[in-house]
């Protein structure tokens, strides 16, 4: 930690928050808010002066309210700036008190200091945000908040620190005792369904008993240690031997996830009723009581997600480009994750991890250049009629329009996921790689024989392709009916894709994406939804069922859903007779005519603006 | 699934003048076996039918271009994710749909155009958000390789909430 | 990217016309395409979410206005 504050290569900025990103892989400018300290961060010596004379006192975040602090404080001893602060809220004022102005001898008191925005550029991010603890208060049948000696991991640990609020001596909170005997109960928060606990496994709660059992042991050997657990997972490496020695010195590790607790009101001791192994309830009585809490996304994640156009997984950690290939790289290029912002880790794999996405940060920079991709638009300048439709639907504000002319494309800040080509009501605007003619050869090869028999898929490269992906992995069998159409993003399928494919006589049409939390273009797939929607009031004014087109999201992980939905198209195609395809070729048949006599004269071009 | 007859099947599609089956393809024999057949053949496409292009297009973009060819002449029929793995029990209408997925991905490459990747320059400096254990590894060891870090914390101190830890697993140590 | 603003006032008009846009709810009338599921609600176009049907859930959920 002190490595930091004395880098000459690292600023470090305490008390600040992002506020705004713009730009792109190897040139963000980032908007990041600085709070104000109150005291001078360079000069203070952190002698502590100040919060002697300070009158006003507070609990103590850092002891998790376990003592108390001052209104001039410095978070904790180790802190790092080193570094006094004033909480404005707690503070009397300048004009009321201003004891610690007056007794400081730096003079670094500075009660007219502001919060201030500052702006910096920079190549690569990398997102550290970390988790936090599950709050225990959420599973109520332990009595958390209500009995005093039921206290959580993280108290635990501030109670058994030599830096803590009681010495490192580890009391109970009723009566200020040791006591003789300690239950854990695991999983707090974790594996469980119910209510607002989470489903996945925290990773790091296991390891973390058997370390304090350990520590308990080896201040106060005669503690009687009881763990209530559903599996212990000791898995890394040295941890089994851990586990072991725990047993060998006598922790008893129960299978069992006891019911509820009970305290008794005289002794404040705790009844623990948990089901034995021949399924009997049995009550065990312990002085204390330790919640081992899982750990949770930070809350303040959202806020980095929008910045930095990220996706969260189920779990509602970080999503990385490539769970096994690209493990610590986001979607957005140029952003890297590390710690438990992705998902619950323990002190070392956070480590690893951020030694990984530093690599990775490094190799970009390293270099000095980075390829963007080669899918952007181009313009028909002929066709286009200067509407400003493509502009208006990019969500990374890199279609340029103003009235009167064409678009301009800035093409490092396009992601190239097509929304603007599907957009163009005059087919003057075309996405490179994923361009009208090249999909609509793909339409026809799909439909050159036996059209009855298929459905047309078209499926986004990051989600719904995925999910088909993953559903062949795990080997999901679904009727042989459908016929992917890869495109970067589900808003690149333009109406005229639709269109064409029942002028060939498919029967049925299925437009597919990203659930709208994963869209990898921030929020493209509202277009697709939009455009859907006309295109079932266009169907059904022209006598087509418009059942017939069908729109689902499939993310990558939802291999058994991309089967069902296969299934779930196949009986569509089943009810779709002879006669309805004909008259529904009959029916777009001018409409297409029209569009592929305009789409392939175009001659279009690159509008790159710098 | 009949991989011969779709191997057949697509010698008979317009535009292709050469057909080859081949077990790993992704291997670096197979690969070199496409650079071969680039050179020997002038071809100016080529459609490589076997797992998603998720997982190899990069791979194969890299063997055109090393063969001279601009990396974006290529294009994948997915015959093993989409194809062969979900119809286990059908071998004969899987063949159809395979010999469908060849023939789409052989009409898309006959459109295909040669593409410039844009390239943009790096700055070199990296935020880093956040300052628990993670955030502080990451910056130290971007400043130590020489470049310039931000680090930014929300709190008044880094240390996040490994800081408030007493001692860690697996070496019960002190955590800061 | 980019999505917030760069100054208190433009940020303050853009949260005016956000609420004011909020308001244009209307009744709607939500049509499974899958496996005929209707129901009638007031709809809001701004609300950013995606529709998926209680029955069959599938998410080719047509939005009809009545």
């Amino acid at each position: 930690m002190a490595d930091v504050g004395r880098h000459p290569r690292i600023e470090l900025m305490a008390m600040s928050e992002v506020v705004d990103v713009e730009g792109y892989i190897g040139n963000f400018k980032v908007r990041i808010k600085r709070r104000a300290r109150y005291v001078r961060e360079k000069e203070c010596t952190a002698c502590g002066e100040c919060a002697k004379v300070c009158p006003e006192t507070a609990p103590d975040e850092f002891n998790i309210g376990l003592s108390t602090r001052k209104a001039i404080y410095q978070p904790f001893p180790q802190a790092v700036p080193s570094a006094y602060l004033i909480n404005i809220d707690e503070c009397r004022g300048m004009i009321a008190c201003s004891k610690c102005y007056e007794v400081c001898e730096k003079k670094c008191i500075d009660f007219a200091d502001k919060d201030r925005t500052v702006e910096i550029e920079v190549g690569t991010i990398i997102v550290a945000t970390g988790m936090e603890p599950f709050d225990a208060t959420k599973v109520e049948e332990y009595g958390y908040g209500k009995y005093e000696n039921v206290i959580t991991s993280m108290e635990f640990e501030r109670l058994i620190s030599s830096g803590g609020p009681t010495g490192g001596h580890l009391v109970r909170i009723s009566d200020r005792r040791v006591p003789k005997t300690v239950a854990f109960i695991q999983c707090i928060g974790s594996r469980s369904k119910r209510g607002e606990t989470k489903s996945y496994c925290s990773n790091i709660c296991c390891m973390n008993t058997i370390k304090d059992a350990f520590l308990i042991h080896s201040h106060y050997p005669d503690i009687e240690m009881k763990v209530f657990y559903m599996d212990i997972r000791a898995f890394g490496k040295g941890f089994e031997e851990l586990y072991d020695r725990t047993r060998k010195f006598g922790v008893r590790y129960i299978r069992s996830m006891p019911g509820y607790i009970e305290e008794d009101s005289r002794t404040k001791d705790l009844l623990i009723y948990a089901e034995d192994d021949d399924g009997s309830v049995k009550v065990h009585r312990a002085e204390m009581v330790v919640l081992s809490v899982g750990l949770v996304p930070r809350k303040g994640n959202d806020e980095v997600k929008r910045l930095l156009s990220l996706s969260y997984t189920k779990d509602g950690f970080f999503m990385e480009a490539h769970p096994k290939l690209q493990p610590v790289d986001a979607a957005t290029k140029g952003v890297f994750f590390a710690g438990c912002a992705e998902s619950p880790k323990d002190v070392k794999d956070s480590v690893t991890q951020a030694s990984a996405a530093a690599s990775r940060a490094m190799r970009l920079m390293a270099t000095g250049r980075v390829k963007v991709g080669a899918v952007k638009p181009v313009v028909d300048l002929e066709l286009c009629k200067r509407c400003g439709r493509c502009a208006k639907v990019c969500p990374f504000g890199a279609v340029k329009w103003e009235k009167g002319n064409p678009p301009a494309v800035i093409e490092a800040l396009c992601a190239g996921c097509g929304g603007c080509a599907a957009e163009c009501p005059f087919s003057a605007l075309d996405i490179r790689h994923f361009t009208d003619e090249q999909i609509l050869s793909q339409i026809e090869a799909a439909l050159i024989e036996r059209p009855e028999d298929k459905v047309v898929v078209f499926a986004c490269n990051w989600c719904s392709y995925g999910g088909a992906d993953t559903c062949g992995v795990s080997r999901f069998q679904y009727p042989p009916s459908a016929r992917l159409i890869r495109t970067m993003c589900s808003a690149r399928v333009s109406p005229n894709f639709v269109y064409y494919a029942f002028s060939l006589g498919a029967p049925v049409v299925l437009v597919s994406g990203c659930h709208f939390a994963d869209c990898h273009y921030i929020n493209a797939n509202r277009n697709t939804v939009k455009r859907v929607q006309a295109m079932w009031d266009r169907l059904e004014k022209w006598g087509i069922r418009p059942q017939r087109l069908q729109l689902e999201w499939i993310s990558a992980a939802e291999g058994e859903r991309f089967a069902r939905v296969m299934e779930a198209m196949e009986n569509i195609r089943r009810t779709v007779t002879k006669e309805e395809m004909e008259f529904g070729k009959g029916a777009v048949k001018e409409y297409v005519e029209k569009y592929l006599k305009e789409v392939r004269k175009g001659d279009k071009v690159s509008v790159a603006e710098e | 699934m009949d991989c011969p007859s779709v191997v057949e099947f697509a010698a008979t599609l317009p535009n292709v003048v050469y057909t080859a089956a081949n077990r790993y393809t992704c291997s670096e024999p197979g690969q070199q076996q496409i650079r071969d057949a680039i050179r020997e053949h002038r071809l100016n496409r080529v459609v490589v039918a076997s797992c998603s292009p998720r997982m190899h297009e990069p791979t194969f973009r890299a063997t055109l271009e090393s063969a001279g060819l601009n990396p974006y002449f290529f294009e994948m029929a997915n015959l093993r994710e989409h194809c062969s793995w979900v119809h286990e029990h059908e071998p004969e209408a899987a063949t159809l749909k395979a010999k469908d997925l060849v023939r789409m991905a052989v009409a898309k490459a006959a459109y295909l155009e040669p593409l410039e990747e844009l390239v943009v320059p790096v700055k070199q400096s990296a935020l880093v958000i956040g300052g628990g254990v993670a955030g502080i590894s990451a910056a130290l060891d971007l400043a130590d390789a020489g470049y310039k870090v931000y680090l930014v914390e929300k709190e008044a101190s880094i240390g996040g909430l490994m800081a408030q830890l007493d001692k860690t697993y697996p070496t019960i140590d002190c955590s800061i | 990217m980019g999505n917030s603003s760069k100054n208190g006032a433009k940020q303050e008009m853009q949260e005016a016309r956000e609420k004011q846009k909020k308001e244009e709810r209307y009744k709607v009338k939500l049509i499974c395409m899958r496996c005929g599921f209707e129901k009638t609600e007031m709809y809001d176009p701004n609300a950013d979410e995606e529709k998926i049907c209680p029955k069959c859930s599938s998410n080719s959920i047509r939005i009809k206005k009545v």
